[in-house]
């Protein structure tokens, strides 16, 4: 029997501790993180990848002692690691501001969220206060709770 | 800053969904722990948010569920990095050494299986006796063709007398 043969059951059932927990987030909260992935990239493939990376970096104990929630930890999570992989395959911004108060929230939440950028970039960027961008964000989910 | 101001401000979305900037978390943290009304605004907004992302979820193909599976037994050798810190961690890998198989020996010997020992002695063995063998042969076969020739140079001698 050479080494491989000899430790092939105690590989194959040495799982990390947290293995179950782990599998566990990932039923709960791999949809959610899986549509946060693609809002950023589109691309399915790269998205996929992304959301095997996303739970296989995870530290389970990090993510359930979070003071937040383990669902608002997976989306930061998802974001980070989806705008990595984005920065690498391409930088475009788009500079062009929009008309109207809706497009403009819509574009803060795209260059902020989905792009990576810091609000006093975009504050910058778009020649408007800190405090207007953080606003877009605030009437962006508002919005949404009122539909 | 008031704070219904504050909480109106869109400081609490950035600080959940992780674009506030250091010190804006900090003081988010701090506002938390100092004014309950944050703390229940902040509660609030987390089932808002993540009913929000829910609204955007897409499930994932099955498949992905097993390349995780399999990924976290391997997680430790993806993670592994030949930087000063990856040199730094492999101390701390060392108690759990014992999950791992070592592919790499020192050693210069090889293992076979137990029954090569018997075939390679009766290989060895067969292989001298057929050399033996041979050789007697080819001298007995030599000694037999310079008899032959001896006694036809005799019969040859015979008839000429």
């Amino acid at each position: 029997m050479n080494e491989l043969e000899q430790h092939k059951d105690k590989l194959s059932f040495s799982k990390p501790p947290g293995h179950h927990e782990l599998l566990s987030l990932y039923d709960t909260y791999s949809p959610m993180a899986y549509g946060v992935i693609l809002q950023i990239i589109p691309q399915e493939n790269l998205a996929q990848d992304t959301l095997v990376n996303v739970f296989s970096t995870l530290s389970v104990n990090e993510c359930k002692n979070c003071a937040v929630g383990s669902a608002i930890y997976i989306i930061r999570k998802a974001r980070i690691k989806a705008i990595e992989v984005k920065n690498k395959i391409s930088n475009f911004v788009n500079d062009q501001i929009p008309n109207g108060e809706a497009a403009l929230r819509e574009m803060i939440f795209e260059l902020s969220f989905r792009q990576g950028q810091t609000p006093e970039v975009i504050a910058q960027r778009l020649n408007v206060p800190k405090t207007q961008v953080l606003k877009a964000i605030y009437e962006h989910f508002k919005s949404f709770r009122q539909a | 800053m008031k704070t219904q101001e504050y909480i109106q401000s869109g400081i609490l979305e950035a600080y959940l969904i992780g674009i506030a900037s250091e010190e804006d978390a900090q003081e988010v943290e701090l506002m938390q722990a100092s004014n309950p009304r944050i703390s229940t605004a902040l509660t609030n907004l987390q089932t808002d948010i993540v009913q929000y992302f829910n609204t955007n979820a897409v499930p994932p193909p099955p498949i992905l569920k097993s390349k995780l599976a399999f990924d976290d037994t391997q997680n430790e050798i993806k993670k592994w990095d030949f930087t000063q810190q990856g040199t730094n961690s492999k101390s701390k890998n060392l108690n759990t050494k014992e999950n791992f198989v070592e592919v790499e020996f020192d050693n210069t010997h090889i293992k076979v299986h137990k029954y090569w020992r018997p075939t390679f002695i009766a290989v060895f063995v067969l292989s001298k006796i057929f050399l033996a063998l041979a050789l007697y042969f080819y001298f007995k076969s030599d000694s037999v063709e310079q008899e032959n020739a001896r006694l036809k140079q005799e019969l040859e001698i015979r008839a000429g007398k």
